[in-house]
């Protein structure tokens, strides 16, 4: 689910950048264009931040779990 | 204190009995002013000879810090002057005086070999030239020593300590490059504010590594 | 359970200036709808220089008195701290772009952010690249303590640089805000610094696992040993 958003977010932005280089004449379109880039690549790193630390605490949580199991069999 | 001379006086000699990184920091100078010289052809402005001085010295400064504790870590040199019992700020004010000393005798040949190479008119001062080269390379001294130590224990240490050690430094290369610029373009307005920006910058980064180097070490 | 509300409210919160940022205040009579960024990136300035004043105070915590919890508390606000500064100067540099014409300016605020990610990301690697997690912990607590009272001179020193070379930039914070704006700018405000706080828990309960991992491992060696 989150790759997927990421996905759909990294092409706006990218979108968002070359309709900016693009359009260079100025005025509220050209704006509202980088506006919206700053909040999607705003939201991409968040989202990516967390994403990346759920993956890693649940894979940590797995490790210790199966680390328990394997005392308790020692 | 005593501790801190000894120490200093001791990494000297070494040094100066073998000359080896004395000898490589001042190459490595040389060469650094041959490649600007051929990149800046057209002549340099007083503002890109400054940056050019600066640059080269903290450059080669970087190759001397990385050696200062690196000589001491083989043959664990380095725990043996930790576990001495001296206090261990006076183990980092010896380092840091023989760091600076090392650059300052870099600096004695390296800076009029840089004004025959590049052949600039200028107008200030050379006694303000001379205190600005001091005040600098005591700050660069200071916070070098110390990153050093931190940087010795990672493990790619003569990578981690530029890393760590140039965003920390930014205030004093840009106040020792606009100072410089100021002396050779003969400008005194602003110049002592920037003065003062430099001594503010090496009294505290002299005092904090000074007491935080009580907490480095424990067994 | 707690972690859970604070996520909860802080994303309600977010929503709610998200909303008053795009459709409850105007455009800017100046600056048009890209004024609407503004809100979001002081917002995110101001969660980069809380986290790292944070760690700052956890370092010096940690090196006095030694206990682990300050050092996992300083290195989750770090990271949380790096991940807002990247923010903050995602969000200036497209509004550079349109008010100044440019994706990057030397300007004094910016440098300073700049510098400042430069210098936490430098503690991170510090920590990462030293092999004994106590050691590591230590050398980067007296980093942090190193770059933190750096911040004020280097934005002293880049402020005295920029005025050197005087530019027209100087509308950037200290422009007169109406109230709506105000209010606005106050609620993405609280609402990221309670998804600093949620977010920092959540980074903390990863080191603590770390941590315990590493801990339980090596009562495991010594065991079979």
């Amino acid at each position: 689910m989150i790759k997927g958003i990421l996905v759909v977010l990294m092409v706006l932005v990218i979108s968002g950048i070359g309709y900016a280089e693009d359009f260079s004449g100025g005025g509220n379109s050209f704006f509202l264009q980088l506006l919206f880039l700053a909040y999607s690549l705003a939201w991409v790193l968040i989202i990516f931040y967390v994403g990346t630390l759920y993956n890693r605490q649940k894979r940590l949580e797995d490790e210790l779990r199966f680390l328990m199991k394997q005392y308790q069999e020692d | 204190m005593r501790t801190a001379f000894l120490i200093a006086r001791k990494d000297l000699q070494v040094e100066l009995a073998k000359k080896s990184m004395l000898t490589g920091m001042l190459i490595f100078a040389l060469l650094v002013v041959v490649v600007f010289s051929v990149i800046l052809v057209d002549g340099v402005s007083y503002s890109v000879f400054a940056g050019v001085l600066w640059i080269t010295i903290y450059f080669s400064g970087i190759l001397g810090l990385n050696r200062s504790f690196g000589v001491e870590k083989n043959n664990d040199c380095l725990a043996g002057l930790m576990l001495a019992p001296v206090e261990r700020g006076s183990i980092y004010l010896g380092k840091f005086l023989a760091n600076l000393l090392v650059l300052l005798i870099l600096e004695i040949v390296f800076v009029p070999l840089l004004f025959m190479m590049v052949n600039l008119q200028w107008q200030g001062h050379i006694g303000h030239l001379m205190v600005l080269l001091f005040l600098g390379s005591f700050g660069f001294a200071a916070i070098g020593t110390f990153l050093a130590y931190l940087a010795l224990y990672t493990k790619a240490s003569d990578v981690m300590l530029p890393v760590l050690l140039f965003p920390v430094l930014l205030p004093l290369v840009l106040g020792s490059v606009q100072a410089t610029g100021m002396i050779l373009e003969g400008i005194d307005e602003g110049f002592h504010s920037w003065v003062k920006l430099i001594v503010a910058y090496d009294i505290l980064f002299l005092v904090v590594p000074y007491f935080l180097f009580d907490y480095l070490v424990e067994v | 359970m707690i972690q859970r509300g604070l996520g909860f409210l802080s994303l309600v919160v977010v929503l709610v200036a998200l909303y008053m940022a795009f459709v409850y205040t105007p455009p800017d009579s100046f600056q048009g709808d890209v004024m609407r960024v503004f809100y979001f990136h002081v917002a995110a300035a101001w969660n980069a220089y809380l986290a790292f004043f944070v760690v700052f105070l956890s370092s010096i915590a940690f090196l006095v008195s030694k206990k682990e919890l300050y050092d996992q508390l300083a290195v989750s606000s770090a990271e949380i701290g790096v991940l807002f500064t990247s923010i903050t100067l995602v969000m200036g540099s497209t509004w550079s772009r349109a008010i100044w014409g440019a994706w990057w300016v030397w300007e004094p605020r910016l440098t300073t952010t700049l510098i400042l990610w430069f210098i936490y990301v430098a503690y991170l690697l510090i920590r990462a690249s030293i092999e004994t997690r106590e050691k590591g912990a230590r050398f980067a607590a007296m980093f942090a303590i190193v770059g933190f009272v750096d911040v004020p001179i280097v934005h002293l020193s880049v402020s005295w640089w920029r005025s050197v070379h005087p530019t027209v930039i100087n509308t950037g914070g200290t422009m007169a805000m109406a109230d709506v704006m105000l209010r606005t700018m106050l609620i993405a405000v609280v609402g990221f610094s309670l998804l600093y706080v949620y977010l920092v828990l959540f980074r903390y309960r990863t080191q603590v696992l770390t941590d315990t991992l590493i801990k339980f491992k090596n009562v495991m060696r010594e065991v079979r040993l």
